[in-house]
C-alpha cells in the first residue's frame, strides 16, 4: 500500500503543473537534508529555503528520504573525505577561524560526517539539479503517454485504492 | 516567495523553542544526572534545577553525590550550588562560569535510598568502561589465618619437594661451576704461557750461548757483552711480566670461585626463605612477621587509597587534557564519524570555572574555601587549577595545584587535618569485623605529588584515645581476636605510609607503632607454635636440598683445585726460566741486582775471569 502511495505520489509529481525547475529545486535541497546528518543546523536554513522559495515540496520530501537511504551508505566516503578537509594543512587557518566565530560551531561543521556529506552534496548539486530538470522534461514530452500504457500502470488505475484517491483528490482538490 | 509557509514556519520554531524553554529545566537536570552518575559509578541526584536565562546562571539545590563503595553513603551533599554564566560565549559553544557558590555542604552523610547505578547505567558503564586502561592493583600481604593452629601438621606433607625453588636451584649450581670452570680453562689457554715463555727464550738463545762461552779479548767483546746482557734482562723483564699476568688471572679466579660460592649460598639461603614464605603463605600464614602483620593490616588502606588517586587524577586528566595552540589535530570519536578539535584560540577555552567559592558548616565541620581556573584547556588559559581550602572546625588546610600548562601533568596536593574526630566513623566489611570507630581524634598530614604516571605520596596518620567497637560475629578466627587485643593496649597510633614509583609499579612502605602492639599478641597468641613450624619446615627444606648443596661444594673445590693446579704449572714454568736467566745474569756479572756504574760495575764477573 505504502508503495503504491510512493509511485502514485511520484507520478502525481511528474504530471502536476510544477515546472521541471522547480521539481529540480526540490530534489537538490531534498537531497541536502537527506545526505547529511539530519539534526544538523544548516538543515533548518534549507528546510527554510524548501519553504520559502518556489520549488516542489513533495520532491523536496521524496528526495530528502531517498537520498537519506543513500546517506548511510556513502557515510564512509563522507567520514573519509570530512578527515581529509578538516585536517588540511592549507585550509587549517579558516576553520580555527570558524571554530572560534559565534553560532557556526553549533552547525557541527568540524564533524567529520558533516563536512565530508555537505561537500558531496554541494558537489552533486548541480548535477543533480540538472538531471532532474531532464529527466522531468524527458518524462513529460516522450515517455508520459508511454508510462499510461504500461501494464502496471493500468493495473493501479484499474484497482479499487486508486478509484478511491481519485475520489479523494477530487474531494480535496 | 511564499509567504504562506514563512509564517507557519516561524511560529513551529517559536513553539520549539518555548516547549525546550519549558521543559529545559528537567531535560538539563536528567543528562547532569546520568552523566554525572557514569563518571562517579554511583547514583548524583540533583532535588532541583532551575535554569536562568533573563540572568543566566543555574541554581542547582540539593546535589546528593553517592559512595561508590557504600552506596548508603553519601559523599558529598551540597545543599545550594548558584552558578553565573557568562552569555556571550555560549553563542561561541564555549561555557564561561564566572563564579560558583556552594553553601551548606556535607561531607559523608547517609542516605535514605541505595546509592547504587540502575541496571541501565552500569550497562552503559561497562561498555564505556570496556578497554580502559586500569591501574595496577597494589600487592597487599593478607592476614594471616591462626586458625590453621587448630589442627596438627605433617610437616613431611606440607613440604613438596617438586615445588622447592631452593632445590631446583642446589641442582643447577653444580653446572654453574662447570661453566667456570670451563671459562677459566679457555681462559688459561688464551694465556698460552709455554708458548710465550718458549718464543722469549728463543729469541735470546743466542745470547745465552754467546754469554756461556764469553771472553774478554778486547772492547768489542765488552760492547757484544753488554749486548747480549741487555738481551737477557729484557727477556727477564717479559718472563716477570708474564708472571704478573698470571698472578693477576689467579687473583681473579680465586676472587670469582670465592664470590661465586659466597652468593650461590646466598641465593640458597634467601630461596629456601622463599619457599618458607611459600608455604607458609599456602597455609594461610604470610604475613606472620610482626612487620608484616601490620602491613597486612594496613596496606588495603594504602591500597585503596591509591587506586582512588590514580581513578580521580585520570577523571581531571579526561577533563583537563594538554591541548593548546601547537598540538595535533585532536578527534573525539562521536556515533556518526569523528569530531574534529581545534584550538580554541581568539577567545579562551571552551570551559572555565573562574571561581568556586563553597563553605562547609556540618555538625563535625566547619570550612570554606576556593577552587580557582578549573578549565578544559589549561594550555590555552596558562594558569594551573588552584584548591585552598581552610577550616577551624577541625583546624584544616588543603591546598592543591593542578598544573596540567607544561607538557607533563603535575598534581600537587597538601593536606594538613588535626583533631578531627572519627567518633562514628563506619568500617566497610573487612575480615577483623571491624565495626565502627567509638572514639577517637585524627591528625593527618598528607603530601602527594602526582607527575605524569609517577607517584610519590607521604602521610602521617596518628590517631588519638582510640577506641573501637567489633561486630559480634560468631566463630570469629584468632587474628581478628588478636587484633583487637592489640588496638585495646593501644590507644594512641602513629601510621606512616609512602608511595612512590610508577602506577603499574608503586613502592610502598608503611611504618606503624601498631608493630610493638601486634608483636606481643602474636607471641601470646601464636608464637610459639609459628616458631615450632617454622623450624620443622626450615629443617624439611634443608634436608630437601642438602644432598644437592653437599654435590655442589664438592665439584666447585674440585674444579677450584683444578684450575689452582694449572695456574701452579704455569707459574712453575715462568719461575724457572726467570731463574735460568737471572743466574746466568748472575753468574757472568757477579750480582743478581742491577749493575752500578762503570765498566767493573757492568761485568764485574767477566773482569775477575
Amino acid at each position: 500500500m505504502i508503495l503504491l502511495k510512493l509511485i502514485a505520489k511520484i507520478f502525481r509529481i511528474l504530471n502536476a503543473e510544477a515546472s521541471p525547475k522547480q521539481i529540480a529545486g526540490g530534489v537538490v535541497l531534498g537531497m541536502i537534508i537527506g545526505l547529511t546528518p539530519t539534526f544538523s543546523l544548516h538543515n533548518i536554513v534549507v528546510v527554510f529555503l524548501i519553504l520559502v522559495i518556489r520549488v516542489n515540496i513533495t520532491s523536496a520530501i521524496l528526495s530528502m528520504f531517498a537520498f537519506d537511504l543513500i546517506g548511510y551508505g556513502v557515510d564512509p566516503l563522507s567520514d573519509w573525505l570530512g578527515y581529509a578537509i578538516l585536517t588540511s594543512t592549507a585550509l587549517r587557518p579558516l576553520w580555527i577561524e570558524t571554530y572560534n566565530a559565534a553560532i557556526i560551531p553549533f552547525t557541527r561543521f568540524n564533524n567529520t560526517i558533516v563536512m565530508g556529506s555537505f561537500v558531496i552534496s554541494l558537489i552533486l548539486l548541480y548535477p543533480i539539479y540538472r538531471l532532474a530538470e531532464y529527466g522531468v522534461e524527458r518524462y513529460r514530452s516522450d515517455l508520459a503517454a508511454k508510462f499510461q500504457q504500461w501494464r502496471i500502470v493500468k493495473a493501479v488505475k484499474m484497482s479499487r485504492f486508486y478509484k478511491y484517491y481519485q475520489t479523494y483528490r477530487s474531494i480535496v482538490g | 516567495m511564499r509567504w504562506k509557509f514563512v509564517i507557519p514556519f516561524v511560529v513551529f520554531i517559536l513553539i520549539i523553542i518555548a516547549f525546550v524553554t519549558f521543559f529545559l529545566d528537567g531535560i538539563v537536570k536528567s543528562i547532569v544526572e546520568e552523566r554525572a552518575s557514569l563518571l562517579n559509578k554511583a547514583k548524583v541526584e540533583i532535588e532541583d534545577l532551575d535554569i536562568g536565562l533573563l540572568r543566566p546562571g543555574v541554581r542547582i539545590r540539593g546535589l546528593a553525590v553517592a559512595n561508590a563503595d557504600n552506596p548508603w553513603r553519601n559523599l558529598v551533599e551540597v545543599g545550594d550550588i548558584g552558578i553565573s554564566v557568562s552569555v556571550l560565549p555560549l553563542f561561541s559553544k564555549r561555557v564561561i562560569i564566572d563564579e560558583v557558590v556552594m553553601e551548606n555542604l556535607r561531607l559523608n552523610t547517609n542516605r535514605k535510598t541505595s546509592g547504587e547505578l540502575p541496571r541501565r547505567l552500569k550497562k552503559r558503564l561497562m561498555a564505556e568502561e570496556k578497554g580502559k586502561k586500569k591501574p595496577a592493583e597494589v600487592p597487599c600481604v593478607k592476614l594471616p589465618n591462626l586458625d590453621v593452629f587448630k589442627k596438627e601438621f605433617n610437616v613431611k606433607e606440607l613440604v613438596d619437594i617438586d615445588r622447592l625453588e631452593s632445590v631446583r636451584r642446589a641442582k643447577e649450581l653444580s653446572e654453574d661451576v662447570s661453566k667456570m670452570k670451563a671459562a677459566w680453562e679457555s681462559e688459561l689457554k688464551g694465556l698460552d704461557t709455554k708458548a710465550k715463555v718458549e718464543e722469549i727464550v728463543t729469541k735470546v738463545q743466542g745470547s745465552v750461548e754467546s754469554l756461556q762461552k764469553a771472553e774478554i779479548k778486547g772492547p768489542a767483546d765488552v760492547l757484544k757483552l753488554q749486548d747480549d746482557l741487555k738481551n737477557l734482562r729484557e727477556a727477564t723483564g717479559s718472563l716477570k711480566d708474564l708472571q704478573k699476568e698470571i698472578e693477576a688471572k689467579k687473583s681473579a679466579f680465586q676472587k670469582q670461585a670465592t664470590g661465586l660460592e659466597k652468593s650461590l649460598k646466598d641465593e640458597i639461603t634467601k630461596l629456601k626463605e622463599m619457599d618458607l614464605q611459600a608455604i607458609l603463605k599456602d597455609l594461610g600464614l604470610e604475613g606472620i612477621t610482626k612487620a608484616r602483620l601490620a602491613e597486612a593490616f594496613l596496606c588495603p588502606f594504602l591500597a585503596k587509597t591509591l587506586t582512588f588517586i590514580w581513578n580521580h587524577a585520570d577523571k581531571i586528566r579526561t577533563f583537563m587534557p594538554k591541548t593548546g595552540k601547537d598540538q595535533p589535530v585532536q578527534t573525539r570519536i562521536r556515533a556518526k564519524g569523528r569530531d574534529i578539535i581545534f584550538p580554541s584560540v581568539k577567545k579562551g577555552p571552551d570551559f572555565l570555572l573562574r571561581e568556586a567559592r563553597l563553605s562547609m558548616e556540618q555538625e563535625k565541620w566547619s570550612a570554606k574555601g576556593t577552587i580557582r581556573g578549573v578549565t578544559s584547556d589549561p594550555v590555552l588559559y596558562g594558569n594551573p587549577t588552584r584548591v585552598d581550602i581552610r577550616g577551624t572546625r577541625p583546624q584544616l588546610a588543603l591546598n592543591a595545584i593542578l598544573d596540567h600548562t607544561g607538557k607533563t601533568p603535575i598534581d600537587t596536593i597538601s593536606l594538613d587535618l588535626r583533631g578531627y574526630p572519627l567518633e562514628g566513623f563506619r568500617f566497610s566489611e573487612n575480615p577483623l569485623s571491624l565495626s565502627n570507630i567509638a572514639r577517637g581524634f585524627l591528625d593527618l598530614k598528607a603530601n602527594l605529588t602526582l607527575k605524569g604516571d609517577s607517584i610519590d605520596l607521604e602521610t602521617m596518620t596518628t590517631v588519638k584515645n582510640l577506641v573501637l567497637a567489633f561486630a559480634e560475629k560468631e566463630g570469629e578466627n584468632l587474628v581478628a581476636t588478636m587484633v583487637k587485643e592489640a588496638v585495646k593496649t593501644t590507644p594512641s597510633l602513629s601510621i606512616g605510609m609512602a608511595a612512590r614509583g610508577t602506577r603499574e609499579n608503586p613502592q610502598l612502605s608503611i611504618s606503624s607503632d601498631i608493630d610493638r602492639a601486634f608483636a606481643g599478641q602474636l607471641q601470646r597468641f601464636a608464637g610459639q607454635k609459628v616458631n615450632q613450624l617454622k623450624a620443622s619446615l626450615g629443617t624439611q627444606i634443608d634436608g630437601a636440598s642438602g644432598k644437592d648443596m653437599k654435590g655442589f661444594s664438592d665439584s666447585l673445590s674440585q674444579g677450584k683445585l683444578d684450575i689452582l693446579n694449572q695456574f701452579g704449572s704455569d707459574e712453575s714454568l715462568v719461575q724457572e726460566n726467570i731463574d735460568s736467566l737471572s743466574n746466568l745474569i748472575a753468574a757472568k756479572t757477579g750480582k743478581s741486582k742491577a749493575p752500578t756504574k762503570g765498566i767493573e760495575g757492568i761485568l764485574p764477573g767477566l773482569i775477575r775471569k
